[in-house]
């Protein structure tokens, strides 16, 4: 995979435009504080470009695992060095040392969660553009528990429409999920 | 934290996909490629029929194409319809379906139904027929009339020739050609249809490699069997015999019919069946110009239309092409050879080509001819009396004349189209005979108001105010609102002489519900307003009036380029009936900028530069009435079939706008 060759910079552009949404989205999940926000994430960015070349697939290793302890990892020592330096007022940030000291904890847990999050979420915004507009709405209305009724009521089809649309929806969201992991995940 | 500071709204509930994604699963592929899926299960491609309309055997219905998602027109025979004729049948579908011309409708696909019922499918005609159209037109509808003028009839009889004259180039020969043959829809659409007579000629030029011509099926047999062999009164004479030999010519004599229609908005023949094919062996037809006589039907275009319809097949004209040359050259203003045109016609349409180079010419006469007055101002005061008596006496002697010979025309009783002739006249600008022959009728009718009143506008138009109101203000016009202005404006000339251009224009902004008298009025204001700048004002104000909307904008002319620049928004219309910029020796007219849609009257303009970026124009048809054109300038893809319309003698340049 291109990504993993730190010469080409052409990857390094795919990189950044593959994590650098997510990151900062990560990073505002957090409740990191905005001026820290854009250093933060460049350093993220730096660090994990860096390090992609010594991420090897293990059968019990998944990408996204890993990128939650590599993200902890960078963000609890930046913490670390900026309160030695008195620089951040602590009870402002949500992150508590114990948390995040042992693997597995909760904070690499919700890092996890929201990159499959993000990228469910991007998926689903990459078909908007080449998939009907009408299929994407009745899958969004239905993932949110409106009735197949009702639905066919405020878009003006068949109820029959509903059920085939949404599973139409589903089925391409998912392969645009499959299709972005390959791509992304290493 | 706020949610505006996020950079990216998300869904949480998207994350269970996350998990299936991962998951194997295989996904359905009539999911994944529902449309390709959709189109492999169509199993019945033509549905939901609904008849539309029935003509002869056949039966055409209006059907959903499931493969092709539109709709369509499907063609079959009624069930009443003898098995003999399924082969005619299929054979006007293959015949169709060869013919491949913009034109000519198109066939999409032939075929059997149930094993038995032959079908075939074609263009979903949209619009009307040109026989409802020439109905509409003889009713006399406004709008209708407004909106096909002659020109325009004429165009949309160009693209039936063109047609016909493509289908000759195949061997191919329609043998029913009439205005109900005929389809027109939005968009100039013109399409020839119903080939169900058509035939494939045998002879000549069969040395191309032609792939029609080495299939003996498409020679036609479809008139043995069918139940008629054409339409009495558009049929040719030679269709009529028993052994009469047809080929382009009885097409062109169709033709010949299609045209007359749109002239005189008749059939050529009129009466049963018996009594017109009598009159079609017998050429008994009635020229259009004695035919239609209120339709002033050019004379050029009577001989066009009555060798087109020679009983002689040897006396018509040989090929489609020429016949369509000659139109041609009736558009562009050359004499038609079918007119055998004199010495007079010549000069009169050299004048209308070569405008520019008469009016100088004539201009020098003119001023000799002033030069020449001024000498004879030295006559004896008496001499000029008696001279100008005679001049007044020998113009009643000519209006009297005037009036007779065209009142006999129109039969003297009818007000109507005596006003109507009148009108006619004014709006050509020579309000003298259109006066004419109302004084002349009012003689007879004395005290009509219909009469009274026109001659009143006529005054108005000439704006001799004093004495247009009494004629004005009658019967139910009374206190109306040329009354009113004739009031107010007669102030301004009490001798009766011509307004001043402020006036003029004053006069102009009262006449927004007057379009026709405030062109008549400007028509022959120009004619007493030497001064071009003065010209250009007042047709400033008369364009303000019929474009009510174009409140700003530009209207810039300069007199010494002959270079006129306008546009802005509102600015829709340039001219009705006649152009008003006649008068102002333009040669470069630039109209970039404005909502203009049409330019079918500014032939006479005689331009040599035109500007038109930037317009809604697409259509370039008129530039064929403009043989001085050098320069076209339009937005690069402006002009649709650019290559097809614009004649050869213009350059065009593409620029953007602004």
């Amino acid at each position: 995979m291109r990504a993993k060759d730190p010469t080409d910079e052409e990857a390094w552009a795919d990189f950044v435009g593959y994590y650098e949404r997510f990151i900062f989205y990560l990073l505002h999940r957090m409740n990191i504080k905005s001026d820290d926000l854009d250093d933060l994430a460049q350093m993220i960015l730096v660090k994990l470009w860096k390090y992609i070349g010594s991420y090897e697939k293990q059968a019990n290793t998944k990408f996204r695992t890993w990128l939650g302890l590599v993200v902890r990892n960078i963000v609890y020592t930046y913490y670390q060095t900026e309160q030695r330096r008195k620089n951040v007022i602590v009870s402002n940030v949500e992150i508590d040392e114990e948390t995040i000291a042992e693997e597995g904890s909760d904070l690499e847990k919700t890092i996890v969660k929201e990159w499959e999050i993000y990228m469910t979420n991007f998926a689903l915004e990459r078909m908007r553009g080449n998939f009907s507009e009408t299929a994407v709405k009745v899958f969004e209305m239905s993932l949110s528990g409106t009735p197949a009724k009702e639905i066919a009521a405020s878009l003006n089809i068949s109820v029959d429409s509903v059920y085939t649309l949404k599973n139409r929806a589903k089925t391409h969201l998912i392969e645009e999920i499959r299709a972005i992991k390959q791509k992304v995940e290493l | 934290m706020g949610d505006e500071m996020n950079p990216f709204s998300v869904n949480p509930l998207l994350q269970d996909f996350y998990r299936m994604a991962e998951q194997n699963v295989r996904l359905d592929p009539e999911e994944l490629n529902a449309v390709f899926h959709e189109l492999l299960n169509v199993s019945q491609r033509y549905q939901s029929p609904r008849v539309f309309a029935e003509g002869g055997m056949k039966r055409i219905y209006k059907v959903y194409d499931a493969r092709g998602k539109r709709f369509l027109a499907l063609a079959m025979l009624r069930e009443d319809a003898h098995e003999r004729l399924r082969d005619p049948f299929i054979q006007e579908a293959w015949l169709t379906a060869r013919l491949d011309h913009p034109n000519i409708i198109s066939v999409h696909d032939v075929g059997v139904k149930d094993g038995q019922h032959p079908y075939f499918t074609m263009d979903l005609k949209h619009g009307m027929t040109l026989r409802d159209l020439i109905v509409k037109l003889k009713s006399g509808d406004r709008k209708t009339r407004d909106q096909y003028p002659l020109e325009t009839l004429l165009q949309i009889f160009l693209k039936v020739c063109d047609a016909v004259s493509y289908a000759h180039s195949v061997n191919v020969v329609h043998l029913d050609l009439k205005p109900a043959n005929i389809q027109i829809g939005e968009y100039g659409r013109v399409l020839v249809c119903d080939w169900g007579l058509g035939r494939k000629l045998s002879h000549k030029n069969s040395q191309e490699s032609d792939p029609m011509q080495s299939d003996p099926v498409l020679m036609g047999s479809a008139s043995l069997y069918g139940e008629f062999k054409g339409t009495p009164g558009y049929m040719a004479p030679e269709q009529l015999e028993q052994d009469g030999t047809v080929d382009e010519r009885s097409d062109i004599y169709g033709l010949g019919c299609i045209l007359y229609s749109l002239l005189t908005f008749q059939r050529p023949l009129d009466g049963d069946d018996d009594e017109m094919i009598r009159q079609t062996k017998e050429g008994a037809i009635v020229p259009p110009d004695q035919r239609a006589p209120e339709q002033a039907i050019p004379s050029s275009l009577n001989a066009v239309t009555m060798r087109a319809l020679a009983t002689d097949p040897g006396m018509r004209y040989a090929s489609v092409d020429a016949l369509r040359h000659e139109l041609q050259r009736f558009l562009t203003g050359f004499a038609t050879e079918a007119e055998h045109a004199g010495v007079l016609k010549q000069l009169s349409l050299f004048y209308r080509r070569n405008r520019r180079f008469c009016i100088t010419v004539l201009s020098s006469l003119l001023l000799i001819t002033v030069s020449a007055v001024w000498a004879f101002r030295a006559l004896s005061e008496k001499e000029r009396l008696a001279s100008e008596a005679k001049l007044r006496a020998e113009r009643t002697l000519a209006l009297y004349e005037a009036g007779q010979t065209e009142l006999e025309k129109v039969n003297a009783a009818n007000v109507d189209s005596i006003v109507r002739l009148s009108n006619r006249y004014l709006f050509a600008g020579d309000s003298t005979r259109a006066g004419a022959v109302l004084e002349t009728a009012l003689q007879e009718h004395s005290g009509n108001d219909l009469l009274q009143r026109s001659l009143g506008v006529i005054h108005f138009c000439n704006q001799r105010f004093k004495e247009a109101i009494p004629l004005l203000d009658v019967g139910i016009y009374k206190n109306g609102e040329l009354t009113r202005l004739a009031e107010k404006f007669a102030d301004k000339n009490p001798d009766e002489s011509w307004l001043s251009v402020d006036d003029l224009i004053d006069c102009l902004r009262g006449l927004q519900d007057y379009k026709p008298q405030a062109l008549a009025m400007v028509l022959l204001d120009q004619k007493h307003r030497p001064d071009l700048e003065e010209r250009a004002k007042v047709i400033e104000a008369y364009l303000r009036t019929i474009n009510p909307e174009w409140l700003d904008g530009w209207f810039e002319y300069d007199q010494k380029s002959g270079t006129l620049r306008m546009g802005g928004r509102g600015l829709k219309t340039l001219s009705i009936q006649h152009s008003v910029l006649v008068g102002l020796n333009l040669r470069d007219l630039n109209i970039s900028g404005s909502e203009v849609s049409k330019l079918w009257n500014e032939g006479v303009l005689g331009l040599e530069r035109l500007d038109i970026r930037g317009t809604p124009i697409k259509e370039a048809w008129f530039l064929k009435q403009m043989p001085h054109l050098q320069e076209l300038i339009i937005t690069p893809n402006q002009l649709s079939m650019i290559s097809h319309m614009v004649p050869q003698w213009v350059q065009v340049i593409e620029r953007s706008y602004p």
